[in-house]
């Protein structure tokens, strides 16, 4: 049994449906069909070089099972028929000819090459209200593209909060756009922003219908994102800062990886831009094995907490995910707030896959940039885990909980690095407070010691003394 | 005189999202040779009313029992009192049957001159998370058990006093369809107000079996992933799983079964205690490593002799984890990094 049998049993509606199929090799498919299903007419469409003498065909449901070797043969049924089957080995391609049929419901199999599943959902969705298509493949597991919806269901969401980002507003909406799909949105959210954000956004939407403005009091970046959750209507969510430009294929590229295959998170890792120098710095990221085939274990996805950078927007989530775990931003975080919505969503997702290439540019360097913080608003950072021990930490999973411990030993070790000297002590003894409310200190130790390495061990304890001279000086 | 072949007992507690599903895959059977019992257990959403609607409408076919919430081993056994048919299944109410269900089995039973005990189907998986469908876990073990060959129609009759790797086979009480007159005979009942409810009547119905058919052409969807599962529990359910075990291993030292069996019940005990302790959260560990604890020392040595000598599947890393059980470090086997540490110095042993 496999996809295609288990929905067309689930289906008994279906009674009637066309097979389109590039190798006779595989006509048993045929047969199985039927077996598997109440379909009554199964009409199957073989166009390929070498066709054998229809009496040769398999004939174990004679009238259930009709043989045609091209589609300009049944063009009526084709027409009438509202759901089309395939399995095209060689030619995927093939069946995008059958788009002038406009079938309701498109199921099928392909091998994983030029073409890709998507492209082919593409293209169907303005027709089709049910699509599924399994990419078969060499290396890995077959991942299976399921998709319920219309042809005016928005697929993604990116949410823009803005403030004082004028100057770098057209940059990247002019990134964005150049993506011409339809069912995404861009939501800009104007977080009582008080210079001409607003405008230029303004004046984009008037050529582009999937640009669209929030106004709202000013309350800091996690309540502008937010309110652009809540008015978002995509299954997908994706977050650009507006001072920053992607890639124009980074969201195509994103969406792909998480459809084909139904993940939770998609990501890929980003480029540093330097503003005043305009240098680029790739920022290498855990973006290899296993997470670059797809992973479904939740073990290796809670991993990421600490093994992967925090930068939410070069991730896409699936609204489920947010919706169903009760995840929001903390209104009451000034800065950060990405940090903890990041721990948040690894630790609640099962599935999650990475696509290998940089595609986002996070622009540095720019005044006035909460990221060079060196002084007491490093201290959020204790407002942050105190969410995250409740939200995380009852959960009462020790795997995630040790996840946790590290991210927030990497975190305070990170402030003590920068933070200036005079609030380095008071910093400190915080931090102290903080992880012991994780860990005892010896597992504590051979933890950090097992995945971090003996170095930053010895950097633990030097923090559990008090030591912040140490870590600033082993950077 | 019923004419109907086969009963199929579907208890449900708010299940409102996927009932409609699983009752609409009994009814529209492409064979027509089947009745089924759905039993509410005392469901507080909409789930009466949607049975209450489809027994209305397909009253030769339906009967509707509601209960208060007694659990599932409950549900089951009052369809089973209202079984008059030759055979009984059981379906989850969160799955649903393949339409050719009925026809293929009756096609199967109306061949054979010896009534089968129990017949073991194959179900397969749908994991909602990946949108694919898999395998069921032991279709390879239980292939190779039934040396079920699809051409030949002779299907052949295995038992445990044959052989005891049939003890292997997955719990599911939803994979098999049991005699009527079997059940009666030996009084096969589900333990009531616990969970894993189909491990005990596991054992003891194929302890008592004489014939034991298989038919793999057919078998219902097992939906994972769909976040409402007992399976996915990581707290106080898994506590249950000591008393069921221990239930298991009573019986067996009571009635003197033979160590070739006791030895099977170690093996999935093994497992199933092993799975439990990856699982569980922090506020249950260490109770269940104190009942663990309790319970190893309950099994016969004999038990344990048989088992490593026949059916461990990985002798030296069992032997540790029961020697450290039985010492006063017990609690540490509970902590997943221990675990891990253990499995890689036995590694590193082995070369």
């Amino acid at each position: 049994m496999d996809e295609l049998a288990f929905y067309l049993n689930q289906h008994i509606e279906i009674d009637e449906a066309v097979l389109v199929i590039d190798n006779f090799a595989n006509s048993s498919i045929a047969n199985n069909i039927v077996i598997q299903s109440s379909i009554k007419h199964l009409y199957v469409v073989c166009d390929c070089d070498e066709q054998p003498p229809k009496s040769d065909l398999p004939t174990f449901h004679k009238d259930v099972v009709m043989w045609y070797n091209s589609a300009q043969e049944l063009p009526e049924k084709l027409n009438n028929c509202k759901t089309i089957l395939f399995n095209l080995e060689r030619h995927p391609e093939a069946i995008l000819d059958y788009l002038q049929y406009r079938p309701e419901r498109l199921l099928g199999v392909i091998q994983e090459g030029a073409l890709s599943s998507f492209y082919i959902w593409e293209k169907f969705r303005q027709f089709s209200s049910y699509i599924q298509i399994r990419t078969n493949c060499n290396d890995k597991e077959p991942k299976v593209l399921t998709w319920t919806g219309s042809k005016t269901d928005i697929e993604l969401s990116v949410i823009l909060p803005m403030y004082n980002v004028a100057e770098y507003l057209e940059c990247c909406i002019q990134s964005l756009v150049k993506w011409k799909a339809n069912y995404v949105e861009f939501i800009f959210v104007n977080d009582g922003s008080p210079d001409n954000s607003r405008d230029i956004v303004l004046k984009w939407a008037e050529h582009d219908n999937r640009i669209k403005l929030i106004d709202k009091e000013n309350g800091g970046c996690a309540s502008a994102r937010q309110a652009g959750i809540e008015q978002s209507k995509g299954k997908y969510i994706g977050f650009v800062d507006p001072d920053d430009f992607i890639d124009p294929n980074m969201f195509l590229e994103l969406l792909r990886a998480a459809l084909i295959g139904n993940y939770e998170i998609a990501y890929c890792g980003y480029n540093e831009y330097y503003n005043d120098t305009g240098n680029f710095v790739r920022a290498y990221d855990n973006l290899g094995w296993p997470y670059d085939k797809g992973c479904l274990d939740p073990r290796w996805t809670q991993k990421l907490i600490y093994t992967c950078r925090v930068a939410i927007w070069r991730e896409i989530f699936k609204r489920t995910l947010i919706e169903n775990n009760n995840i929001h931003f903390y209104t009451d975080l000034k800065r950060f707030d990405d940090l903890p919505f990041k721990v948040e969503t690894f630790a609640s997702a099962r599935t999650v896959i990475a696509v290998n290439k940089y595609m986002y540019y996070y622009r540095l360097a720019r005044p006035g940039q909460d990221v060079s913080a060196d002084d007491e608003r490093l201290f959020v950072h204790f407002d942050i885990f105190k969410h995250l021990n409740v939200s995380v930490a009852s959960k009462k999973d020790q795997r995630l909980i040790d996840c946790l411990q590290l991210c927030k030993f990497a975190t305070h070790v990170y402030a003590l690095q920068r933070i200036k000297p005079n609030l380095a002590k008071s910093y400190i003894t915080q931090a102290k407070e903080d992880l012991e409310s994780t860990g005892p200190f010896f597992r504590t130790y051979r933890l950090i010691k097992q995945e971090l390495g003996k170095a930053k061990a010895r950097k633990y304890v030097a923090l559990m003394l008090g030591n912040f001279v140490y870590i600033k000086r082993h950077v | 005189m019923m004419n109907e072949l086969i009963t199929i007992i579907v208890p449900a507690y708010n299940v409102e999202k996927y009932i409609r599903q699983c009752i609409d895959s009994l009814v529209f059977q492409s064979l027509s040779n089947h009745k089924v019992i759905l039993v509410n257990d005392g469901s507080t959403d909409n789930t009466p009313s949607i049975c209450e609607e489809y027994a209305a409408k397909y009253p030769s076919l339906i009967q509707y029992i509601s209960q208060e919430n007694r659990g599932l081993g409950a549900a089951r056994n009052v369809g089973i009192a209202h079984v008059n048919t030759p055979y009984l299944t059981f379906l989850d109410s969160d799955d649903f049957q393949d339409i050719h269900f009925v026809e293929i089995v009756t096609g199967y039973i109306e061949k054979l001159d010896v009534t089968p005990d129990i017949v073991f189907t194959m179900p397969s998986i749908y994991d909602q998370a990946t949108g694919r469908v898999v395998e069921w876990y032991d279709k390879a073990d239980a292939t190779s058990l039934f040396k079920y060959d699809e051409e030949a129609f002779a299907p052949r009759f295995v038992s445990v006093l044959e052989n005891p790797w049939v003890y292997s086979l997955e719990p599911n009480a939803n994979r098999r369809i049991l005699s009527t007159e079997f059940v009666k005979r030996i009084n096969f009942s589900f333990p009531e107000g616990v969970k894993w409810e189909d491990i005990e009547p596991h054992f003891y119905s194929l302890h008592m079996a004489n014939n034991l058919g298989a038919l793999f052409t057919t078998g219902f969807y097992y939906r994972i992933n769909s976040g409402s599962q007992i399976t996915a529990g990581t707290g106080v359910t898994r506590m249950d799983m000591l008393s069921v075990l221990d239930a298991v291993i009573s019986r067996a030292t009571l009635d003197n079964w033979p160590d070739i069996e006791g030895a099977f019940i170690v093996r999935l005990a093994i497992k199933y205690l092993n799975w439990c302790i990856d699982v569980i959260n922090n506020d249950y560990r260490d109770a269940f490593m104190t009942g663990t604890r309790a319970l190893i020392q309950k099994v016969p040595k004999s038990y344990f002799a048989a088992y490593f000598n026949t059916c461990s599947p990985h002798k030296r890393t069992e032997k540790l984890m029961l020697k450290i059980i039985k010492s006063p470090f017990y609690k540490m086997y509970g902590d997943y990094r221990f675990r891990e540490r253990l499995t890689h110095i036995i590694n590193r042993l082995r070369k």
